[in-house]
């Protein structure tokens, strides 16, 4: 091994006194003292890699994320305070900055030192001096005194002296081949740096992986740094994927702050994932999850939901597919990691979705339709949907509901579980920038149980096919799509009764489709009157009794499979935002509760092999 | 000898002969700039010591402070004060010239044994301004020369090893403390009175206890009183400073590579 680093720690100390006086102590009792949280902080934690002679490896990773200190243990500049560093060999840090020269020196009197420096022989010094000179174009100025010499020049001597002269080990901290003024040096460089790639050990620390793509050396290794600690430690083939996790790194924590927009995200990755997405395997698309994961993990420690003694969750006011498809779940997985089931909770969500939050903690559900009239609630829907409805910030309408919910429960101090914190984690596998790993690792899935109050609703048909068919990003609204849904409405009804459970009551921006009011076994939902604290529980109580639930993908149809009851959700595009996890999701879920549930491309060409299937289901 | 010891053995001699040139080099990039800074230039090298001890002498002189020993006392005192000068060149040349060369260490991974060296090529220059001067003394005091005079110029060598045996133990602590180099000056005026330099040793008291546990005593005025043809009596102490003074060179030689690969991290 020319270079081997065994599970290194490297400390620093925030003042310069202190870090004094620990140097010294260390000198005279080289096991003395322990780790001071307030005064030392690790620029690198648990190191351990190695490289074999001949071997490139790239260290990738943020600012501040331990790059340069592995550059420099590996130059010997700097001692481990914990850990093994053993290098072979004659290591060269490359780089511009003009050491040791004075005013006074002559031009190839401070050549001949750095040369010696660097180690070169006695017997070389004068002829590698005089080729660096030739190189460098400098033999005006070879006799000159350094004050004498123009400062670009001085930089560009360093440089070349550095790559120019032997070592076993270069490592480069920055870039590789750095812009300069001379292209015809800058290509002298390159070669150069073409001959070392060849025959030498490199190291090299970088930023961007970018600036690598547009190189064409070839490199074995690859280190990824995040604030010391490793996230990667391998195989460069992965490189391009390794690319995608370093942008997520350096850009998650600013997107999670609200900083960034995710657009910003999908268009540093979105080039390299269309160009390598076939080549993804799960293990690869896992590791940028689990990058995204750990910072996400990390955001909700330090929403310190643990330290206060209540904890408010929501409100939640966006579509009623994602509350019960990943907002509740994640509810479920929280509570139980973070042990908050006996917690005093209050959940905030609308229109009677209480009763699925039974399932998460013990905790108090307040209904944002209690809150204020049925007016100023439709009112608040309304100015919602010419907004996002899938928050990624807290909307001054959340706000005032949150203020309305901490007056009515006198609640003094609270934590708040907002649900931007998850689209915000979701967001980038619903653009299809990351796998679906983050949904598995932070939601926790379970059958519901129906609820077991009697149904107000006396008149309902005793055999139904419950229904509802809206439009959305992954079944469009249009001419074709209307027809497919008038096509199924008319020929189901002709076999069996219907219920819509469409209640006239808008809460989300998607399109209802308008069914023939002259259908007779068509049972509509909005005829009766039903008020918006009680409409989701209605909903429930009618799907638990339905034969079969047919809807658009993810709406509330698809809760009928939870509860048991036979469910088919269709589709007719496979490039709506959410739909691909969906899809993915739909068929763990199925294999791991045994549900009964059925996802359906729907065409004009395959309505009549639908209709069969739900013949095949009801029968 | 096998040849592959014959190579081992060469490649060996031409690692040290490529650190002495580095060291040179070091050395010549120093001194250079050093006395460029100056209006005298190298005429302060020579003045230097010139300067210290002729103040002492005439109080020396005065005051009878080597009424028992039966030499020339101006050379006596000049003689001792360039072998006490010797020895602080070894003790503060590595540690003036560790710092002033700081930003190489900081940036560039070399052989450390380079600053050795380099300090070394000081203190030899300044060495050999003090010989001359020892010469031009003997020369105006009319003192003639014996054969032992070429042995006292072989023993200058080691009140150097003495003096680095100090010297680059402290270092590399200039690097994280300057304490030591400040403190340094008040060193030398404590050692200057504890050390037979300007006095011939008492016969009793404290001062004589003092001389007699200071390693230094023996080197000094063994080698003087063969500078000064003057009987070499205690000679045994002599050898056990001398081995001393190499052991701790020794232990020093370790100590410094260690530390400065700690200490350099405090390079500001």
């Amino acid at each position: 091994m020319m270079i081997l680093f065994d599970k290194v720690y490297k400390s620093y100390y925030k003042d310069v006194d202190f870090a004094r006086k620990k140097t010294f102590q260390r000198i005279f009792f080289p096991t003395h003292g322990t780790f001071i949280k307030e005064k030392e902080f690790y620029a690198l934690q648990n190191i351990s890699f190695s490289l074999k002679e001949g071997e490139k490896l790239l260290v990738v990773g943020p600012p501040r994320s331990g790059k340069t200190t592995v550059a420099k243990l590996i130059c010997q500049l700097i001692y481990p305070t914990k850990g093994k560093v053993e290098i072979k060999g004659k290591t060269r840090w490359v780089g511009s900055v003009r050491v040791g020269c004075t005013p006074f020196m002559s031009l190839k009197e401070y050549i001949s030192l750095l040369l010696a420096l660097y180690g070169v022989s006695r017997r070389n010094i004068s002829k590698v001096s005089t080729a660096i000179i030739e190189r460098c174009q400098a033999g005006e100025f070879f006799s000159k005194k350094i004050a004498d010499v123009p400062h670009i020049l001085l930089r560009d001597i360093s440089y070349y002296t550095s790559i120019y002269t032997d070592a076993d080990i270069y490592v480069f901290d920055g870039m590789l081949i750095s812009k300069r003024d001379n292209s015809s040096f800058e290509e002298i460089c390159r070669e150069r740096i073409k001959k070392i790639m060849r025959n030498n050990t490199v190291v090299i620390t970088t930023r961007e992986m970018k600036e690598h793509f547009e190189e064409e050396f070839k490199i074995d290794k690859l280190l990824f740094l995040k604030e010391g600690r490793c996230i990667y430690e391998g195989d460069i083939k992965k490189e391009y994927i390794m690319y995608s996790l370093n942008i997520f790194l350096r850009e998650i924590d600013s997107y999670f702050e609200g900083e960034k927009e995710i657009s910003s995200l999908a268009e540093k990755v979105s080039f390299i994932y269309k160009k390598y997405r076939k080549e993804l395997s799960n293990d690869d698309n896992f590791v940028i999850s689990s990058g995204v994961s750990a910072m996400f993990e990390k955001k909700i420690e330090e929403s310190r939901i643990m330290d206060k003694k209540c904890l408010i969750v929501g409100p939640y006011i966006s579509d009623v597919g994602l509350e019960f498809i990943y907002w509740i779940p994640f509810l479920k997985w929280l509570f139980q990691r973070y042990r908050l089931t006996k917690k005093k909770t209050v959940f905030i969500s609308r229109c009677g979705m209480g009763y699925l939050y039974k399932g998460v903690g013990c905790g108090e559900y307040i209904d944002i339709c209690s809150l204020m009239s049925e007016d100023e609630f439709v009112r608040m829907i309304e100015n919602l949907q010419t907004t996002n409805m899938k928050p990624l910030t807290i909307s001054p309408y959340e706000r005032g509901i949150i203020d309305k919910v901490v007056e009515k429960s006198k609640v003094k101090e609270y934590a708040l579980m907002h649900p931007s914190i998850v689209f915000k984690l979701f967001l980038p596998v619903w653009k299809g920038l990351i796998s679906p790993e983050p949904i598995f690792k932070f939601t926790i899935y379970d059958k519901i149980t129906p609820p077991l109050d009697e149904l107000r609703i006396k008149d309902l048909p005793k055999k139904y096919i419950a229904v509802k068919l809206s439009f959305c990003s992954h079944l469009p609204f249009g001419e074709e799509n209307e027809e497919i849904f008038r096509i199924i409405v008319e020929e189901l009804s002709k076999r069996y009764m219907l219920v819509d459970l469409s209640a006239g009551i808008q809460l989300d921006k998607h399109k209802e489709f308008l069914y023939s009011r002259k259908n007779k076994n068509i049972y509509f939902l909005k005829d009766r009157k039903v008020s918006y604290e009680e409409l989701i529980n209605i909903q429930l109580q009618i799907i638990k009794g339905a034969c079969l639930c047919i809807g658009t993908h993810s709406n509330i149809t698809s809760l009928g499979a939870f509860m048991g009851v036979k469910t088919i959700n269709l589709y007719s595009e496979e490039k709506g935002v959410f739909l691909a996890d969906r899809l993915i999701l739909g068929s763990y879920l199925k294999e791991k509760l045994s549900l009964p549930i059925y996802s359906f491309k729907v065409g004009k060409s395959n309505i009549s092999l639908l209709l069969d299937k739900i013949s095949g289901l009801v029968n | 000898m096998p040849s592959l010891y014959k190579e081992e053995i060469k490649s060996k001699i031409d690692r040290w002969l490529d650190i002495i040139n580095l060291g040179y080099l070091l050395f010549r990039r120093d001194f250079q700039y050093r006395f460029r800074l100056t209006y005298f230039g190298y005429v302060w090298a020579f003045v230097r010591p010139l300067l210290g001890v002729v103040p002492l002498i005439i109080i020396g002189k005065q005051f009878k402070f080597a009424e028992g020993a039966s030499v020339n006392y101006e050379m006596f005192s000049f003689i001792g004060f360039i072998l006490l000068q010797i020895f602080w060149d070894a003790v503060v040349i590595p540690q003036w010239f560790i710092r002033r060369i700081r930003r190489i260490v900081k940036n560039i991974f070399f052989p450390y044994e380079a600053i050795i060296i380099a300090s070394l090529f000081y203190i030899l220059f300044y060495l050999s301004i003090y010989i001359v001067e020892i010469f031009i003394g003997f020369f105006i005091f009319k003192l003639h020369f014996s054969f032992k005079v070429l042995l006292g110029l072989f023993l200058l060598f080691l009140f150097i090893i003495a003096g680095l045996s100090i010297g680059i133990a402290i270092a590399p602590l200039i690097f994280i403390y300057l304490d030591f180099r400040y403190s340094l000056p008040f060193f030398y005026n404590i050692l200057l009175w504890l050390t037979p330099v300007v006095y011939a040793s008492p016969k009793k008291g404290l001062l004589f206890f003092i001389n007699k546990i200071n390693p230094l005593t023996y080197l000094l005025n063994t080698t003087r009183s063969l500078f000064l043809n003057a009987d070499v009596s205690i000679f045994s102490y002599f050898f056990a400073g001398t081995v001393f003074f190499v052991f701790l060179f020794i232990a020093s030689l370790k100590f410094y590579y260690y530390a400065i690969s700690i200490a350099k991290e405090q390079i500001l």
